[in-house]
């Protein structure tokens, strides 16, 4: 069963090598704490490179998922800062660069929209808007969690196959979309403010 | 922060235990021992003349494959280490030293020839005899960073590629003269940056950190 995060010292990076080093062996205990006391130095780490909460709780979740996924690279005998430091920067620009590229996209000429106006256009128009709306608001979600998303809501595949499709587990597949739908929430909450 | 305790419970909840790599450099020597007879039979579908060492010069050319190696295997080993989070690559200086050391040996059999200029065009053998040799390395290569992703790719598969060109020009070395024209030198080092190119072309995808 694993511990609940109060009962755990927040700071107990010395301990995180030999966590790790259990954590490897497939001791779920080990991982579980190790993890929980990892999250408060990944938001420290991206917090120094984004200013953005809600982001900065997306990197934190997506390091979580790559550290899981590279579990394997870390060598216990070597300091584990590093190596969970490069893993945050990684994302932390991943995170910047998806952020960018969805804001460069977003491009509206009124000018030219008057000047070319077709009258049989709003049907398509508000189909493709709808279209383009969806994508906008996906485009906005770490990767992760767009897939999770586009399997299970769009797919409408079940938590099982879709855990299996991403070789993550049901719970964690749970957490994403739960993350996933509240973001989706806020963004949308955003944009029509 | 509930979303992320559920996340790392689910994460925990079913953890099975994982295998470490092997060392850096004991991965890299793995695939010099893998990609050099791979390379070489792929070039089967060249025709090859055998190198006669006893040709003057043969001194830089063995000088070079020695350097070719050394610089192979120490691309390969900075390529695994540097896949690694938090990792630097090993010896960078050494490496840098066997490549130059390589060019130097080269040139200085280019101009140990009477024409060291050589005719324009020529050089597209070794130029295919590079490209194809490699072909199967840069395949050993990108299954071999896969196994540990990498968080800069473009990085590590760049440091691959070299290693790739180095092997396979070493291959080269073994069926070709002892000395060099510049012209065809030059096709050696566009063949090295073609396998280079590739290898971070094709092996960008499949060793990205998703």
């Amino acid at each position: 069963m694993p511990q609940t995060g109060s009962t755990l010292a927040p700071d107990a990076p010395d301990h995180w090598p030999a966590l790790m080093a259990r954590a490897q062996a497939g001791d779920g205990e080990a991982y579980n704490r190790v993890l929980r006391q990892m999250v408060p130095a990944i938001r420290a780490m991206a917090r120094r490179r984004l200013r953005d909460e809600a982001l900065v709780e997306d990197i934190v979740q997506d390091v979580l998922l790559t550290v899981h996924r590279v579990r394997h690279t870390y060598d216990p005998a070597r300091p584990i800062m590093p190596w969970l430091s490069a893993l945050t920067a990684a994302r932390s620009v991943d995170a910047t660069r998806r952020r960018g590229r969805h804001m460069a996209r977003e491009v509206y000429e009124e000018e030219h929209m008057l000047a070319w106006a077709d009258a049989g256009a709003t049907e398509r128009m508000e189909g493709f808007a709808a279209r383009h709306e969806v994508e906008r608001m996906l485009g906005a979600l770490p990767a992760r969690q767009r897939e999770v998303v586009e399997l299970v809501r769009l797919r409408e595949m079940s938590l099982a196959d879709t855990a299996a499709a991403t070789r993550l587990s049901v719970p964690a597949i749970k957490a994403l979309l739960h993350r996933a739908l509240a973001r989706l929430r806020q963004n949308g909450g955003e944009g029509h403010d | 922060m509930t979303d992320h305790d559920a996340l790392i419970d689910g994460l925990s909840g079913h953890l099975r235990p994982v295998t470490r790599p092997l060392p850096a450099g004991v991965r890299a020597w793995l695939w010099l021992v893998l990609a050099l007879p791979a390379g070489w039979l792929a070039t089967w579908l060249l025709p090859r003349h055998l190198t006669d060492w006893s040709r003057p010069g043969a001194v830089w050319a063995v000088l070079g494959l020695a350097l070719s190696l050394a610089a192979a295997a120490g691309a390969m080993r900075a390529a695994m280490a540097s896949s690694i989070a938090g990792r630097g690559v090993p010896q960078g200086a050494l490496l840098a030293v066997a490549g130059l050391g390589w060019l130097g040996a080269n040139v200085m059999g280019t101009l140990s020839l009477a024409q060291p200029w050589g005719e324009p065009g020529s050089g597209w053998y070794c130029y295919t005899f590079v490209v194809l040799a490699g072909a199967p390395m840069i395949a050993l290569a990108i299954a071999a960073i896969r196994r540990t992703r990498a968080v800069r790719p473009e990085r590590s598969l760049a440091y691959a590629g070299l290693a790739i060109a180095f092997g396979a020009l070493s291959l080269l070395s073994f069926c070709h003269p002892v000395t060099e024209h510049a012209v065809d030198l030059m096709m050696h080092v566009a063949g090295g940056l073609t396998v280079v190119g590739l290898t971070v072309l094709l092996g960008r995808r499949w060793v990205a950190l998703a």
